[in-house]
This record gives C-alpha cells, sequence and structure tokens, in this order.
C-alpha cells in the first residue's frame, strides 16, 4: 500500500464508522483513565511520603555496634570516627561523606513567649553536621557557621556584631555586664551577653526539619489548637515566623538528667530549615557540639560520630553506594531507610493492585473490540472482497483494520488521559477542600511524569491492536470470490 | 496479454458433498478480444469467471495470463497482477457508499504505487464515462447505469489489459444496458482492451466478437460473430 494513502483510508473508514469505534474505544478510554489515575496517585503519594516524610534522597549511615555499647567499651572498631569518613569517602561513586553528632548530654530549651505566647521549658535535643550541608537553606541574617571560632580580619567591617578586630588581626568579642540593659550595652545587632564568660556572643545557629514543623501544624496545633487547657490556643506557625525565633539552651542540665557540670546557658536562634536537620530535635553546626560534647560529655564524645550521610557523585550511585557501605564497611542504614522501603513497597504494592484492576478493564476492552471490530469486519465483507479483488493483498487489508484499531488506541488513550487528569484535577479539590490538614499533607496527590503518558498511549494502543488481532487476521482471510458472490 | 486455460477443473466441496462447477475446461482468449460467456443459471458462468481472473485459485488445471501461471504466483503477487492488468466490473457495482465516485473510480491507488495522480485519473475516467460533472456526487445519489459507468472507470483506473465483467448489466434495464455495452465496445476498438463478459442475456452476447456457451461446466460452444446491435430507439445512438 502506498505509504501516504493507507492513513487517508484509515481516516475514511473511521469517519464512516465514528459510531462504532467510539462504542469500541469507551472501555479503553476508561481502564487508561484508571490505570493514569491510580499510577500518578502512586507517584504521587510515593515522592511524598518518601521525599518529604522519610526523606530518602540522602544515604545515612550509622554504626551497628553503637547500639549495642561494644564501641563505648574500649578498642575494637574504630566507630564512626574521622578513619571511617576517608573510608567511605574512597569508595567509588562518593562525592562527600558528612559526619552528624549528636549532643551526648542532657541540655533544656526555655523560652518560646514571643513565638506560642508564653515561656516553656523543654528537652533539647540536637546534634551537629558539618556547616556546608545546609547553607543555602539559611534564610536568617545569621550565618550557619560556627560563630565560636577565631575569626580574623584587617577592619571592624570584618567581624559580627558584638566584636571589634583586635590588634593580632582576628576578631575580640567585646566584655559586657550581663546586668546592663540592652541599649547600654556593647553587644549590639544579632549579638548578647553572655552571662558566664561576660562577653558578647552570638546565638548559637540552629536549623531545623521541615518535618517538625509539619508535625506542629498538623497534629500538635490541630489536636490541641482550640482546646483550653495544657497547650490551649496554640498558633499554626509558618517557616517566617520561626526564623529568627531564639531561646535559651541550657547545657548540661535537664528535667530528665543532669551531668555533674553546671548548666551553662547559651542563646540559640533558628536560622532556617533544612531536611538534613534531625527530624525531632534542631540542628547546629558540628563544632559546636564537638565542643560541647567535650566540655560536658568527655574527650571519647567529642570524636565518635552517630551517622554519616553520604552523598553519591550521581543517583545511579546509591544503589552500588548503599551496598558498599554496608557489605565492605558493615555500617547499617538509618532506621527510616528501612521504614521508607517499607512504606515504598506497600505504596507499589496498592498502585499494582489498582492498575491491576485498570488492567482487566483493558483486557475486557480488548474484548470489546475483538467484538465490535469483527462486526465491523463481517459488515464490511463484500468492501473487503471488492478491495481484494481489485488489487489488496491480505496484508494491506490486516493493516487496514490494524491502522483503524491503532487510531482508535491513540484517541482512546489521549481521552483517558484527559478523563485521568479531570478526574485527578476533581479528587484533588475534594481533598483540599475536605480534608483537614494533616503532617506533609501535599498541595497535590499526583505526579504526572512524561513516562506515565508515554505508557498511557502505548498500553491503549496495545491493547486496541490486541483486541484488533482477531478481526485483523479474519479481515486478511475474507476469500474475494466468496465475498463477491454474496457466500 | 493472452489468457490460456487448459485441464481447468473446479469442483466445491461442501462436506461431503462435491459440485463439479467446471469440468475439464480448455480455453484461449487472445489480447484485444471482445468474447461473451453465456449459459443458464447455475451453469458455472461465474465461477470460470472467478478462476480465469485471479480471484479463485483453487482449481485444478492451468490458467495463464500473458507469462503469469496464475496458480503458481503468491498471494501478493497474484494480488499485484490483478491490480496492475486485470479489471472487474459485477452486477452490483460494488461502489463504497461513503466515498464520492471520483473516490470510488481512485480506490485501486490505495493498494499499490502508480505513476498517475489519483484525482486526475479518476477524472478522466470519469468524463470518459460521461460523468464528468459528477465527481463529487455519492454513488447513492446516482442511477443504476450511472453506477456501472463509475464502475468501469474504477475497472480502468490501472489501465488494465484485460477486464471481466460478471451480469455488468444484470441489474439494467434493456436500454440502459446496451449503452453499457457500447461503452465496453468503444473500449475495446479504441484501446484493445480485452474483454470478457458473462451473460445470460443473449441479446447482450449477440453484441461481443465471439460467444462461448457453457452448460454444466463444459464449454459446448464457441464461435466467433459478427456483433448485431439492436436498433430500438432506447438504445441511443445506432452503431455503425
Ligand atoms: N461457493 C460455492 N459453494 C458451493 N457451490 C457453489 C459455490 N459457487 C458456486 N457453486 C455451485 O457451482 C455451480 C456453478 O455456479 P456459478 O455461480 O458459477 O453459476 P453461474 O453460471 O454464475 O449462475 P448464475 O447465472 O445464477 O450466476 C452451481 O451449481 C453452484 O451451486
Ligand atoms: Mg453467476
Amino acid at each position: 500500500m502506498s505509504v501516504q494513502r493507507l492513513p487517508a483510508l484509515i481516516a475514511q473508514s473511521l469517519n464512516r464508522n465514528l459510531g462504532h469505534f467510539a462504542l469500541s474505544g469507551v472501555g479503553v478510554v476508561i481502564g487508561i483513565a484508571t490505570l493514569f489515575f491510580f499510577t500518578s496517585l502512586g507517584e504521587g503519594v510515593r515522592t511524598t511520603v518518601l521525599e518529604d516524610v522519610f526523606v530518602i534522597d540522602q544515604i545515612e549511615v550509622v554504626d551497628p555496634a553503637a547500639g549495642i555499647g561494644l564501641r563505648t567499651s574500649g578498642g575494637f572498631g574504630g566507630g564512626l570516627d574521622d578513619a571511617t569518613i576517608a573510608q567511605i569517602e574512597e569508595l567509588d561513586g562518593v562525592e562527600r561523606a558528612y559526619p552528624k553528632m549528636k549532643l551526648t548530654f542532657p541540655t533544656q530549651a526555655s523560652g518560646g513567649e514571643a513565638l506560642v505566647g508564653r515561656d516553656m521549658g523543654i528537652e533539647f535535643i540536637g546534634d551537629g553536621i558539618p556547616v556546608d550541608l545546609v547553607q543555602d537553606q539559611v534564610t536568617d541574617r545569621l550565618e550557619f557557621r560556627d560563630h565560636m571560632a577565631p575569626r580574623s580580619c584587617s577592619e571592624e567591617a570584618d567581624c559580627p556584631d558584638g566584636h571589634v578586630c583586635g590588634d593580632d588581626g582576628t576578631c575580640e568579642a567585646l566584655g559586657c555586664d550581663p546586668r546592663q540593659s540592652r541599649s547600654d550595652s556593647p553587644c549590639q545587632g544579632l549579638s548578647y551577653c553572655q552571662q558566664d564568660r561576660e562577653q558578647c556572643s552570638l546565638p548559637i545557629p540552629l536549623v531545623i526539619s521541615p518535618y517538625l514543623l509539619e508535625v506542629y501544624n498538623g497534629s500538635i496545633q490541630t489536636a490541641l489548637g482550640d482546646s483550653q487547657g495544657i497547650g490551649g490556643n496554640l498558633p499554626r506557625l509558618t517557616k517566617d515566623m520561626i526564623v529568627g525565633f531564639e531561646f535559651d539552651l541550657v547545657l548540661g542540665q535537664s528535667y530528665v538528667g543532669r551531668t555533674g557540670v553546671a548548666g551553662q546557658r547559651e542563646r540559640a536562634r533558628i536560622v532556617g530549615f533544612s531536611p538534613r536537620a534531625m527530624q525531632l530535635g534542631a540542628t547546629m553546626p558540628l563544632e559546636y557540639v564537638m565542643r560541647f560534647n567535650e566540655q560536658f560529655g568527655g574527650q571519647e564524645s567529642a570524636e565518635i560520630y552517630h551517622s554519616v550521610l553520604v552523598e553519591t557523585e550521581r543517583n545511579e550511585d546509591v544503589a552500588p553506594v548503599t551496598h558498599a557501605l554496608e557489605d565492605e564497611l558493615g555500617l547499617e542504614l538509618a532506621d527510616r531507610h528501612r521504614q521508607a522501603e517499607r512504606a515504598g513497597l506497600l505504596i507499589l504494592m496498592l498502585t499494582l493492585l489498582f492498575n491491576l484492576i485498570a488492567l482487566v478493564i483493558l483486557a475486557v476492552a480488548a474484548l470489546n473490540i475483538t467484538h465490535t471490530f469483527s462486526m465491523m469486519v463481517m459488515e464490511r465483507r463484500r468492501e473487503i472482497g471488492l478491495m481484494r479483488a481489485i488489487g489488496a493483498t491480505r496484508r494491506q487489508i490486516q493493516s487496514l483494520v490494524v491502522g483503524e484499531a491503532a487510531v482508535v488506541g491513540l484517541i482512546a488513550g489521549l481521552s483517558g488521559v484527559a478523563l485521568g487528569i479531570g478526574v485527578s484535577l476533581g479528587v484533588d479539590y475534594a481533598f483540599d477542600r475536605w480534608v483537614g490538614h494533616f503532617p506533609f499533607k501535599p498541595d497535590t496527590l499526583f505526579v504526572w511524569s512524561p513516562w506515565m503518558f508515554a505508557l498511557a498511549l502505548a498500553t491503549a494502543v496495545f491493547f486496541c491492536l490486541l483486541g484488533a488481532y482477531i478481526p485483523a487476521r479474519r479481515a486478511g482471510g475474507v476469500d474475494p470470490a466468496d465475498a463477491l458472490t454474496g457466500r | 496479454m493472452n489468457l490460456v486455460a487448459s485441464g481447468l477443473r473446479r469442483a466445491y466441496r461442501s462436506g461431503a458433498v462435491s459440485t463439479e462447477a467446471i469440468r475439464n475446461l480448455d480455453l484461449e482468449i487472445e489480447a484485444g478480444e471482445f468474447v461473451a460467456i453465456v449459459g443458464v443459471s447455475g451453469s458455472g458462468k461465474t465461477t470460470l469467471l472467478n478462476t480465469l481472473s485471479g480471484l479463485d485459485t483453487q482449481f485444478e488445471g492451468t490458467v495463464r495470463l500473458g507469462e503469469h501461471s496464475l496458480a503458481e504466483l503468491s498471494e501478493s503477487a497474484l494480488a499485484r497482477l490483478r491490480h496492475r492488468h486485470i479489471g472487474f466490473v459485477f452486477q452490483d457495482f460494488c461502489l463504497l457508499d461513503h466515498l464520492s465516485i471520483a473516490e470510488n473510480v481512485a480506490l485501486p491507488s490505495y493498494f499499490g504505487d502508480l505513476d498517475v495522480e489519483p484525482h486526475k485519473r479518476a477524472t478522466e475516467l470519469l468524463e470518459r464515462v460521461g460523468l464528468g460533472d459528477r465527481l463529487d456526487a455519492l454513488p447513492t445519489q446516482l442511477s443504476g447505469g450511472q453506477k456501472q459507468r463509475v464502475a468501469i472507470a474504477r475497472a480502468l483506473f490501472c489501465k488494465p489489459s484485460i477486464i471481466f465483467c460478471d451480469e455488468p448489466t444484470g441489474s439494467l434495464d434493456r436500454g440502459t444496458g446496451l449503452s453499457i455495452m457500447q461503452l465496453f465496445d468503444e473500449l475495446n476498438r479504441q484501446e484493445q482492451l480485452t474483454l470478457v463478459v458473462v451473460t445470460h442475456e443473449p441479446h447482450i452476447a449477440d453484441m461481443a466478437h465471439r460467444r462461448i456457451v457453457i452448460e454444466d461446466g463444459e464449454i459446448i460452444e464457441d464461435t466467433a460473430q459478427t456483433p448485431e446491435w439492436p436498433v430500438t430507439s432506447d438504445a441511443g445512438e445506432a452503431r455503425p
């Protein structure tokens, strides 16, 4: 068949049998809409759960021995120390390894009046990570860096608030009296007068996890926000409200336990949000934690990291790097990876289950196409006979039917995708309107990627072709002599 | 192209019953002949036409068109041969009702490459059969005779060397039938087109140059004849 002419013939035939073809395609439209809907829903939920809730786009490893206390009882293994970090960084595909360290002594946080309307004292859980892990997520004036480290300067402007450039070329903190009022104090701008050192200091910069805010807004605030008792009238918080918020940390003192050392009061300031921050707690630059751990928990607790974030060179490296970390270095993935794996699997199974339903619908639709097309072939038997007589080969007749099915598939596929999108938008609207806020409630439940469109169209065409297989063969098998003599 | 059949047999089998529609038939038709095949109903005319024209290959014996032996051609080669060299005209016209008559005439262009522009060729042919002003009409808007002219134009589309017609006038009244026969006669004279026309109407057979009578699948008479054109007024113009 002259290739350019086949589409014209198919178009003519489609045009004439529009009703039949539309009817035969309806099932495919529904099947494809179902497929598209559940695939994009599955992807959407998976993305939210895995990327926002479990943050799996970063590998985090822990030392499996740490949990059972082998490490502290001395000698064997190195724990997650600098040597291990160096080993990890040697692995193929690893871009960098970032150690994380927790505060190993009790700490208490107090403050909160400015934010929630009253002062509260709570147990503070914190850890430290290298500063370059979070820099771009800091929106506050106070930088996320170790402000206690010596800083060189050549003029006054090089030094932070409350500091001057000394003769030796480093910034020196100004002395102050903690009893002075703020306007009389030399500690201006971001700095405050630290009571033990009697020097101007900058607050400890903290980043917190977006998860924390979600949990607060989605559960605590929602549950207690309108109640009258303890925690009543808690306001809903936004990121902007939290950034710049300051409170006091009393290091070495808590409600739970006390170290031998007297509590040291330091001010902390929230400077931004980062998914790399610990999920229930706050994260500060690693140097602070090492310094405080040494001061309050002893030398050893300042050298052993609790976990390591591993950044790979490319996404494809995640799997092999994970293997290498587990098998070669004997490290263990952090809990949330296992939970994420389970959650991901569950979502995948559910998606597959619903897609199975879609496939059943499509299979029925294919049968329907077989039926309708067979009927059409019967009706057009004489016409097919004529075409064969005037020179059409079997293959050409088959391609005619197959071509018709492909066009039906394509159109049904497009309509199915459109229907799927329409239903998704409706569900999103309803979800937004009638479902209350909960942690990580996403703006949309659906993720649409190019591969889904391709998959939907290909599946639609596939099932139409499958359905048209028998009718096409039947059409090709029409005997011209019989068909033309009406037998 | 000459058409030669020898030792031709065709039996229809349905279950245990076997009907011999063609029995041991030999026939030779030369290029440019105008042949009428006549016989009573059920004598095997259609069966013969189908085997000679390559629509039906389940025969015994040989049929040769030019240098091609039909039984030896593959299905697609046979289709190409029909496309290239053979035209068909049927009693009930076999037009596609959803296509304009120009598109009907150009139908063969879908099934093989030709060095002509389909619409242009269709227009020429429709002018040739006297329907040049109805190109966009649908078959349902035409009379029987006009429909048969469209079918003839379609048969001529690929410039065939032979046209097989099964009862081409069977659905037409006498006068219209005669005018169709006149068209065939013209084509035969002017373009040396070989024509094989099956009919059971004696006066139609009279207009051919050779008459073959078959009975029970066998040729019982095969004679050259001087075409006899009726002189009735409704036959249109008188023949030369
Ligand atoms: N497909 C078939 N199956 C079984 N028998 C058939 C078939 N086609 C034709 N026959 C038989 O073969 C014989 C010849 O039939 P054919 O159609 O060739 O006759 P015909 O001369 O064309 O008749 P008519 O003038 O009625 O068209 C008849 O007896 C018919 O019943
Ligand atoms: Mg017949």
